[in-house]
Parts: C-alpha cells; structure tokens; sequence
C-alpha cells in the first residue's frame, strides 16, 4: 500500500482517539464517561474477577448458544452480500472520496486503505469481547479478544468484497434480481442443510438439547457447516489448538476474500462518490438536525398528511400535530404496532398451535418486558423529542409559543404514539394469563387490565416529560445536541435514565398510594376486581394532574433559556 | 508552441439515460486559464469530475499532460490538481498533517518549505495545528488550495474557488490562480461568477445541456456575437443561452 495512505490512515485514527480522550477534559463527557466505565465494570468486570460461585451456568449458556454462532455468522456474511446490491461501492467518507479519488492512487490501494482504517474500532471491539469473557471462567480472554479483532476483519473484508462485486455485476449490465444471486447462494448454504436436518421435536419438551444440536451440527451440517463451526469455536475457544484451528480458519477466509477483493477491483468511484455523498448528507443532516433530519433525509416520496390542523387555536396544538406527522412518517412507531400485534398473536394463537403452556408463559414474559421497555425507551424512540429538539432551540425560540404549549404538544403526541403498542402487548399477556389461570381468578386480572388501561398513556405521557423536563434542566449534560458518538454516550443515556427514575419514583407516590387505597378498599368489600379499575382511573387522573404541574414548571424553564443550550 | 496540457475528445456522460455531457472537445494549453461557465445543470461539475478521474467517461477521451486518464490515470493524476467546490477536509488531520500527506502522496522533496510558503501566501501561518472542525468556510477552502497546489501541478482545476471567501481572500486566490498560469500551468474555473472569469480567465466555455456553446479566447467570443463586442460576459452569457429573451 502506498506509505501516504498507512500515514492517512494511522492519523485518522489517532486524531480521532486523542479527540475524544481530549474532551474527557469537560466534565460534561467525563462525568458520563465514567458512568459508563462503572456500567462496564460491574457488568462484566467485577462478575468475572470475582471468586468462582458454585452454579455459575456462564459458560453452559455460551455453549448453548455456540451452536447458533456458526449459521448466524454465515447469514451475517449472506446479508452483507444481499445489502451490497444496494451500496455497489466501497464505502468511503465524504472527505475520502473528495480527496482521494483525485490524487494518484490505484483502485487497490484505496482499497486496502478502506480495509485498513477500521483497525483501532476492530481493535476496540476485540477488548470489549475480551472484557465480555469475563463473566465466564471458562472462558479465555485473550482468545475472545483476537478471535472478536479477526472476526471483524472477516465481516468488513466480506462487505468489501460483496460491494466489489456487485458494483463490477453493475458494470457489466447484470438485471437487478441478479445481483442478490450471491446471498442467495449464501442463504442456502446456511439454511439447506438445516432444513434437511429438520425433524419435529418429540412430544414434550425433554430432549430438546439432543433436538437442537441434531438441527444445528448434526447430518448434513456436520460438514456442510463445518468452516462455518471452525469460526464460532474461535470466540469460545478454551485451549490453544481450539483457538488455533478457528484463527487458521478465518485467516483462510481472509485471504481468500481479499483476493477475490483484489480480483474483482474495477471502476467504482463515482458509485462510492455517489455513496459517500448520500451518507455524508446524512451524517450532516443529523449533526444539524438530528434524527428526524437524518430518517427525512432519506425518504424518497411521501404524500402531505390528511390529518386535520385548524388554521386557528391553541398553539400547543400545532406542535402536538407537527410531531404527530412527522414521527408517523419516520419513527419506529409502525414497527413497535407490528411486534405487538405478533406478541397478540402468539397469546392468541400460540398454545393451540403448539399444545404447550409454555408459550403462554413466554408470551406473558416477552409482552411485559417489551412493554415496559417501550415505555422506558419511548422518549428516545422519538426522533423530534426535546433531546433532539434542543438542536433547533433559536427556530422554536424565535416562535410564539410558550415552553408549556411546546411541552405538552410534544408529550401528548408522544404518548398517543407509544399507547396502541403499549397497550396491545399488555393485552397478549392479559389474555395469555388468562390461558393459564383459573376461572374464577379471570375477574381479578380483567380489573387489573382495566385498570391498566388508563394508566398506560399517562405512564407514556410521564417517561417522555421526565425526558424532556430533564432534557431542559440540564440541556448540556442530557441533550443529543453536540454529542458526537462516543463511549460517553453509554453513560448520558444511563445518567438520563436514573435522572427519570428518580423523578418518577417522586411522582409516582401520591398516584401509588390513592391506587393502594382504592385497591384495599375492593378487598375489604370483597370486590377486588373494581377496586382495581377504579384505583387504576384515580391513579392516572392524579397522575395526569401532576404531569401538568410538571410542564407548567418545566415550561417556565424552557421560556428562560438563551437560544443556545451551552 | 507547447502540447496541450488538458485535452478532452468527445466527452459524454450519461446518468440513467440522462446525457450530462455531450460530444464535448476541448484543449486548454500551458498558460491558459480556460473559464467554464453555463447554466445550472449544464455538466460543468460532471465535466470537472471527468476530466479528474472521479467519473468514468460513457464515450470519449480525457488526456492529461499527454497521459490518457483511462489507460494510465496515476501518471495522468500525478499532474492535475482540483479544488472542489466545497472542501471536504479530514476531520483529524492538522492542516499542517494535511500538507505532509499531500506531500508524501505526490513525493515532494520540498514539502515542508513549499507548503509553509503557500500557508503564508493564502494567509494561513500561525494555524498549522488547527483541526479543520475550527477553521471557517473560507479557511478550508485556503487549505484545499494549499494541498492541490503543493505539488505543483501543471494543470489545476478549480471549482467555485471563491465560495464564502471574505474580498481579502478572493483577491489573494485570484492573484494565485494568474500567478499558476504565468508559470506555465494549465487553469480551468469553474463559477457562475462572470466577473471573477472576466477578470482572470484567458479562454472561455460555454456550457448548455451538455453542449458547447461557445469556446475560445475571450476576443473570439465576442467577436462571435458581434452586437455585443464591447458588452460584458454577462450579456454574451445570456445571449448565448437564450436568457436574454425573458422578461427581466
């Protein structure tokens, strides 16, 4: 490679990490810096350092899941394929393919530059799987650590490669379907000998362990898989020939990858400018206007909105119908509606089809857990919440409106948006509770559910105030808008998250204890199920109430604030 | 006289069916600062781009100091230059850095005094250490200019170069640009700044859907329209391409 790219890219990486350890200076990036070092720590650090405890099942679930790293990883390599058909070109930075293309290098060498200058990210993501190890004594972490580096460079020599050859099929003219024939061919590799393999599971669920690793290693995927099962022992690898086995089989697959990268180099610059150009604007559009500008961005065609603004009334209206529309567009909301309305069906449907109490009891898990993760992650789910918003203060500044109509326009669409998902999903696992109980217990959850129901907007309504009430009271600690990804970032969305908990344990005491009192009152009447129904309706007023105090106050803050948050 | 520095043989460029350039032919010898002007979406940047090797020509020919760019791109690259409308700087390079890889990429013994003389003629001494993240729009584009011309091209192509530039910065780039072509380089701008290619340029193009328009020295373009011999750039501009018809 010629020496001015080794030096580009060598520069490139170090100025990069002497920026970010140089802003650790600000206690803004180091405060949560260090909350993500403690995060880290006791997650992984202290567990693997502490004594052995009897039971420590680490590294059985590790072997549990290793029979799934093999066929994952070689769907990996196939989706990589299959989104090249898309991205024809090696993906280059804006100023790369401004500078680079123009100065008198080779194909290769711009190449193998693209390779190269992802080393120190390889290198990074290599220790946190070392640091991951830990958590298993079993595990080696010097192995996890260079068995994640070389996987790495496996996955990016891979896209490279892909991108290769599908701008070179571009180049010769090649219609579009086939150009996924490559992750076609992958896809099969990986899935045809499962399928081939696949045998319904004996009545019962004992045995399943034999079941899985017949499907996964046995058969036909004993050899058709078998590269792919030499890369997955590299990661869990527990003595050195384990270890060296795997490494050989990736450093194979390495170079057999980078020669046919080699082979396959042909005219790709204006794809890659192209690219490059499409990414950049991207990058830019949410520096500047966060993740909203970003997903606009790239929307192609959309049609103006049917949903009815009158030309005159409240102000916070008019907010509350701008984020409506514009989270519509590009939010997650379609794609949380589409989980929870599968999770119903598998509350539903589930145990009829597969005879087993057991996918109740999942369907139960799995609906409250993503439930309340969606009212936890809710507010960061919003591409337009205050926390983005912050980017465009002098524009919303320069408006007449006050903090509060801004607020609660805000927090009230947010909450519509978060309720159906959130609420279908705690209907699947009301109804694959009632699967499992008795029938004379059904009265008692179907309370519990009717008095959920008008919690769950208000809990939404909640999370996203506290978001954007902490957001606005501590605009340069919490706010997305000057944080350039970094290890910091771990930590902000951890400070902001104890910053809601806390506030939200505060709010929660008064609607807590009128729901305690109004469900004693049932039980003492021996009416359970309305005094859970009723309390719920108390709760959600008092905390409905409450929330508005909150954005009075909080709106009152946003009303003072200079148009810049620093 | 000298063998053309930059020739392009019926140049053409299609995107999707869509012709951006079409059949163009041009020469633009050692000296000669050729102005490429037109109206939007005429193939002005799709031309520059061609003619540096970002875009792959559909028909035709681009030499450069006698190399072919299709067979031989790195001989013809060692000798060209271009300063791109908007500069797009490493984020992590120095300005100082970014001279020291240019130098490296084009192997230039003198790197450090010729870069350092360039920083002081585009009034950037003193900010060798500065991040492109701290410099205005201005000063990047003072630092691309550095970087194209530390090598010493012998044909520099410039796109807008006056972009966001303060009156001080445009007179130092303008007096750059005519002192690269008294040494012997060849100069294409690119701009919509009629003035600045009035002032500064001894040829000039005129683009329209990919077409020529006009070519040749500025004498000759005027005298091709003859009505507006003693008329500025603006009005043969406007002529040429139709405008002037238009209701002002």
């Amino acid at each position: 490679m010629h020496p001015a790219l080794r030096y580009l890219a060598y520069r490139q990486s170090a100025g990069g990490l002497k920026h970010r350890l140089s802003r650790l200076k600000n206690p803004r990036y180091f405060v949560p810096a260090l909350l993500a070092i403690a995060y880290f720590w006791l997650s992984f650090g202290m567990p693997g350092l502490a004594p052995s405890r009897a039971g420590d099942d680490g590294h059985d679930t590790f072997e549990r899941l290793r029979v799934f790293i093999g066929p994952g990883l070689g769907l990996m390599l196939a989706m990589g394929w299959a989104v090249a058909t898309s991205r024809p070109a090696p993906a280059f930075t804006r100023p790369e393919a401004s500078q680079l293309f123009v100065l008198p290098f080779t194909r290769r060498e711009l190449v193998n530059y693209r390779l190269l200058r992802p080393q120190l990210i390889f290198l990074l993501i290599g220790g946190f799987a070392a640091l991951g190890s830990l958590r298993s004594p079993q595990l080696n972490p010097l192995f996890a650590g260079a068995g994640g580096f070389l996987l790495m460079n496996l996955l990016s020599l891979n896209t490279m490669a892909a991108a290769l050859a599908s701008n070179r099929m571009k180049n010769a003219g090649w219609p579009k379907p086939l150009l996924y024939l490559p992750s076609l061919l992958l896809i099969g590799w990986v899935l045809g000998p499962l399928l081939y393999n696949y045998q319904v599971m004996e009545a019962g669920d004992e045995g399943w362990r034999e079941w899985l690793l017949n499907l996964m290693q046995g058969g036909s995927a004993a050899w058709a898989h078998w590269p792919l099962q030499q890369l997955a022992l590299m990661i869990g690898a527990s003595d050195l020939a384990q270890f060296g086995r795997g490494a050989a089989s990736v450093l194979v697959a390495c170079a057999a990858l980078w020669a046919l990268c080699m082979l396959l180099v042909a005219p790709f610059e204006e794809r890659a400018l192209e690219l490059a150009e499409t990414t950049g604007r991207k990058i830019e559009a949410m520096r500047r206007g966060g993740a909203f500008a970003a997903a606009a961005g790239s929307l192609k065609k959309t049609r103006s909105t049917r949903l009815k603004l009158n030309a005159t009334g409240p102000s916070w209206r008019a907010v509350f119908w701008q984020t409506l529309v514009a989270e519509w567009r590009i939010g997650m909301w379609k794609l949380a509606i589409g989980v929870a309305g599968i999770l119903l069906a598998l509350a539903v449907f589930g145990e009829h089809f597969t005879k087993s109490r057991g996918v109740a009891v999942f369907a139960i898990g799995l609906s409250a857990a993503m439930g309340s993760m969606l009212l936890m992650m809710g507010p960061r789910m919003m591409a337009t919440g205050l926390h983005a918003e912050l980017r465009r203060l002098p524009l919303w500044k320069g408006l007449p409106i006050t903090g509060y109509s801004l607020l609660r326009g805000k927090v009230w669409a947010g909450a519509l948006l978060v309720t159906p998902a959130a609420l279908l999903m705690m209907t699947a696992a009301v109804i694959a509770s009632l699967t499992l109980s008795k029938w004379n217990q059904a009265p008692v959850i179907m309370g519990v559910y009717a008095g959920l129901i008008p919690l769950v907007p208000v809990a939404a309504m909640m999370m996203i105030g506290l978001e954007s009430a902490a957001v606005l009271m501590l605009p340069a600690w919490l706010s997305s808008t000057h944080s350039e990804p970094g290890f910091e970032t771990i930590g902000r969305n951890l400070l902001s998250l104890m910053v809601r908990m806390v506030l939200g344990s505060l709010l929660a005491i008064i609607p807590g204890g009128l729901f305690a009192i109004a469900a004693a009152i049932g039980l003492a009447l021996k009416l359970p199920a309305p005094g859970f129904a009723i309390g719920g309706v108390i709760a959600a007023v008092a905390l409905a109430a409450e929330m508005e105090g909150l954005l009075l106050l909080v709106g009152r803050r946003f009303d003072e604030m200079d148009a810049t948050p620093e | 006289m000298l063998p053309a520095m930059i020739e392009v043989f019926d140049l053409v460029k299609t995107y999707e069916g869509a012709t951006a350039v079409d059949g163009l032919s041009f020469t633009v010898n050692p000296g000669e600062v050729l102005g490429l002007v037109g109206p939007n979406g005429a193939g002005k940047t799709t031309t520059m781009r061609c003619i540096t090797g970002i875009l792959q020509p559909s028909a035709g020919a681009v030499r450069v100091a006698g190399l072919d760019l299709g067979l031989d791109p790195v001989g013809a690259k060692r000798n060209l230059a271009f300063v791109p409308d908007e500069p797009q700087l490493f984020d992590y390079l120095t300005i100082a850095e970014h001279l020291k890889f240019y130098g490296r990429v084009y192997n230039v013994p003198d790197a450090e005094a010729h870069g350092a003389a360039l920083l002081k003629e585009l009034e950037l001494t003193g900010k060798e250490d500065a991040l492109p993240g701290t410099l205005s729009r201005g000063m990047k584009q003072k630092v691309a200019i550095a970087c194209g011309l530390l090598h010493r091209p012998r044909a520099v192509l410039f796109d807008e170069p006056l972009t966001g530039l303060d009156p001080v910065a445009i007179r130092r780039i303008k007096q750059t640009i005519k002192r690269l072509a008294a040494e012997g380089a060849a100069v294409i701008i690119s701009s919509h700044l009629l003035g600045l290619v009035e002032e500064i340029a001894t040829h000039l193009l005129l683009l329209q859907n990919g077409k020529k328009v006009l070519h040749g020295s500025l004498a000759e373009v005027r005298q091709s329209i003859p009505d507006l011999q003693d008329s500025g750039l603006e009005a043969i501009f406007l002529r040429a391409t139709g405008y002037d018809a238009e209701p002002a």
